[in-house]
């Protein structure tokens, strides 16, 4: 009972500030929207039992990321901007996205079957031990790709001296 | 119990939210933000199911996805960044210098 009361309130804040995010006019409370999707994305991911990716959801999207865009938006000279200008075409996309979802949804919440109980160890340490061994390459990696992405990011966005 | 047919009606509602915030926003951070929106439910979609066959590996991809968003976002944030030192602008309807 008590999981469905989560539910109800990690989903409904999860659209409510996805949808303030995209018709927000001011980017910093579209920031801080995107913020909330993802905390309550975090909730979601605890009540499916991922506790690991809670945390990285919020340590690494909400932590680190974010504050990435709130920093760029502050140096961004960034106009108010006239949601909704184009309304014609934004019907149009309005009708064919709410076309394609409908039949998705309805396609799709069919054929799912219900969640069993957990018959194995589904935690940090079965986590873990999945990513250093099977994984390690992988896993390797990605510490490869961030840290190239780093010297990048300094490099595409230094400033040019005369 | 909560069926796991709802998360992946959440995780489609907040993808196509993401897509549609894509067609009516003009502006490049606003379209970053929406891309990490859609990013966020396709991991939702992996977790619910992770969660359904018992099996890690879901799990371990969201974890990749995250990482590799990370990444992601500082170099289009880079770039983003030096739209606008160079245009003066990020709005996309007046980046149209490679128009023909």
């Amino acid at each position: 009972m008590i999981e469905i009361i989560f539910f109800i309130v990690f989903a409904v804040t999860a659209i409510g500030a996805a949808l303030s995010l995209i018709l927000q006019k001011n980017l910093v409370y579209s920031a801080l929207s995107l913020i909330l999707v993802i905390g309550s994305m975090g909730g979601l991911f605890l009540l499916l039992n991922a506790a690991f990716l809670a945390i990285l959801q919020i340590v690494i999207y909400a932590g680190a990321i974010m504050t990435l865009f709130l920093f760029v938006i502050m140096m961004v000279d960034v106009k108010q901007e006239p949601a909704f200008e184009k309304v014609l075409r934004s019907r149009i996309a309005l009708l064919a996205l709410l076309l394609i979802a409908g039949g998705t949804i309805w396609g799709i919440s069919t054929a799912i079957p219900t969640f069993d109980p957990l018959l194995h160890d589904f935690g940090f340490k079965a986590l873990s031990r999945e990513l250093y061994t099977t994984y390690l390459f992988p896993f390797e990696a990605i510490a490869v790709l961030i840290l190239s992405s780093v010297i990048g990011a300094l490099y595409i966005a230094r400033k040019e001296t005369p | 119990m909560i069926q796991p047919s709802l998360y992946l009606i959440l995780s489609f509602i907040l993808f196509f939210i993401g897509v549609f915030g894509i067609f009516i926003r003009r502006n490049l951070l606003a379209l970053f933000m929406c891309i990490e929106l859609m990013l966020n439910s396709v991991n939702l979609a992996f977790v619910t199911f992770s969660r359904v066959t018992q099996n890690l590996e879901g799990q371990i991809f969201v974890f990749f996805v995250i990482s590799v968003a990370a990444a992601e976002a500082a170099i289009g944030l880079a770039i983003i960044l030096l739209v606008f030192r160079s245009r003066k602008t990020v709005e996309i309807d007046q980046l149209t210098s490679m128009k023909g």
